[in-house]
């Protein structure tokens, strides 16, 4: 884990690096799927320790051997050079472990320049693609932007949906109504 | 002195009047004498017919052939021997009475100085005794207020402690009664909201999930959201 601050200046650094919207999407591509990689986790090891990012980010394999591995990763995932430059530097600084952070950011500064946002839809039940055609265009209407939605089951908000997008909610669920009615009922 | 004097001048007349015979008789001759000389007298005449002789007929007046000393030796001689008395004996028993009187007095107004200071010691207690009785008293009487000051300061506070307690209790009731019913309210909100999520649950279908979320849709596409023109 890395400070915020600081995974905003790496990914930053990352996009200048990418000439074109299309070179920014395929660093994108390569970053989630790195960062995959990264959470994949093997059943066999209860502890974690033989993790991938646990072993890029220890300290007690040589820079040597963790730089290896991660030449090994970027080439199976076939990752652009300037990505594998820039893993490369972020391994050497220690900073490994903030990849996640540094994805995210990366992802939204890259959303942010394509004029997309990504949204998530809660609902009780599985909604139709019509339903979801309408939500997306509902909620691309609102914010101005090519809007890439996600859609999630739970089954706690009983009825209605509730979006995520950016930093707003957007919620119309009966759980939340009834968490309302209980709130004003216990004054 | 005056006394002194007076006591020189006793002794004087006393010598005067009692020694003044006894001179006279020592200065009269025996009774063989006194025959002799009655018929010496009558031999010369009323030269020795008896009285005072002044002056004897010896030496400055001494006793001549006859034997009779003079009257004013006799006096000279006994002035002379009270002077000497006067110089051996009178003046230091003047002075030792002296001496004496100052001595008494001295104790005698000491005495009546120890006296007059007893009695002022007895009138000084007295009026203390008397002082203090009346301090007693008003001694007393201040224990009594005091005491009755205590007593009703004692009371205030019980009375104030009791209305304390009382408030205390009160608001304490209030409160837990308060608690019990937020309590029972929240257990009964509780209950009603498990038994309507229950009703909602069973009765919810796919209409009023359209119904929901045509109604989201049209505020999202209403509205703006992230300055979205």
């Amino acid at each position: 884990m890395i400070s915020g601050s600081l995974a905003k200046r790496y990914a930053r650094a990352l996009i200048q690096l990418a000439a074109t919207p299309t070179a920014r999407d395929k660093y994108l591509q390569n970053l989630g799927d790195f960062h995959a990689a990264c959470k994949t986790h093997d059943p066999r090891d209860p502890s974690g320790e033989r993790d991938l990012i646990k072993v890029l980010a220890a300290g007690h394999h040589t820079l040597a051997n963790r730089r290896a591995i991660l030449h090994a990763i970027l080439g199976r995932i076939g990752a652009d050079p300037n990505v594998k430059k820039f893993l490369e530097l972020v391994l050497e600084r220690g900073r490994i472990s903030g990849i996640a952070q540094i994805y995210l950011h990366y992802r939204d500064l890259v959303d942010e320049l394509a004029g997309r946002i990504r949204a998530t839809v809660k609902t009780a039940t599985a909604v139709d693609p019509s339903t979801t055609g309408r939500i997306k265009k509902a909620l691309e209407t609102a914010t101005g932007k090519q809007v890439l939605l996600e859609t999630e089951v739970d089954t706690e908000l009983i009825g209605g949906l509730v979006a995520h997008v950016g930093s707003y909610t957007l919620d119309r669920s009966v759980r939340t109504s009834l968490d309302k009615l209980r709130s004003n009922l216990r004054g | 002195m005056n006394a002194l004097n007076k006591y020189t001048s006793g002794i004087a007349a006393f010598a005067l009047v009692w020694l003044a015979p006894l001179a006279v008789a020592l200065a009269s001759p025996p009774h063989g004498e006194a025959e002799h000389a009655a018929g010496h007298a009558a031999d010369h005449g009323a030269e020795h017919a008896g009285g005072i002789k002044w002056l004897g007929d010896g030496f400055l007046g001494g006793p001549g052939e006859d034997g009779r000393t003079g009257f004013l030796i006799i006096l000279i001689n006994f002035v002379v021997l009270m002077l000497v008395l006067n110089k051996l004996l009178f003046q230091n028993l003047r002075r030792s009475n002296a001496e004496a009187s100052d001595v008494i007095r001295l104790e005698l107004e000491r005495a009546t100085k120890a006296r007059a200071e007893a009695e002022a010691l007895v009138l000084e207690y007295e009026t203390k005794l008397s002082a203090l009785e009346s301090e007693i008293v008003e001694i007393r009487a201040h224990a009594v207020q005091s005491a009755e000051a205590e007593h009703a300061r004692i009371l205030a506070d019980a009375a104030e402690q009791a209305e304390k307690v009382k408030v205390a209790a009160t608001r304490a009731a209030e409160r837990e009664a308060a608690r019990f019913r937020a309590e029972l309210e929240r257990e009964i909100v509780d209950q009603a909201m498990q038994r309507a999520e229950q009703a909602i649950r069973a009765s919810f279908g796919g209409t009023d999930q359209r119904r929901l979320v045509d109604a989201w849709v049209e505020e999202v596409s209403s509205a703006t959201i992230g300055g979205a023109n």
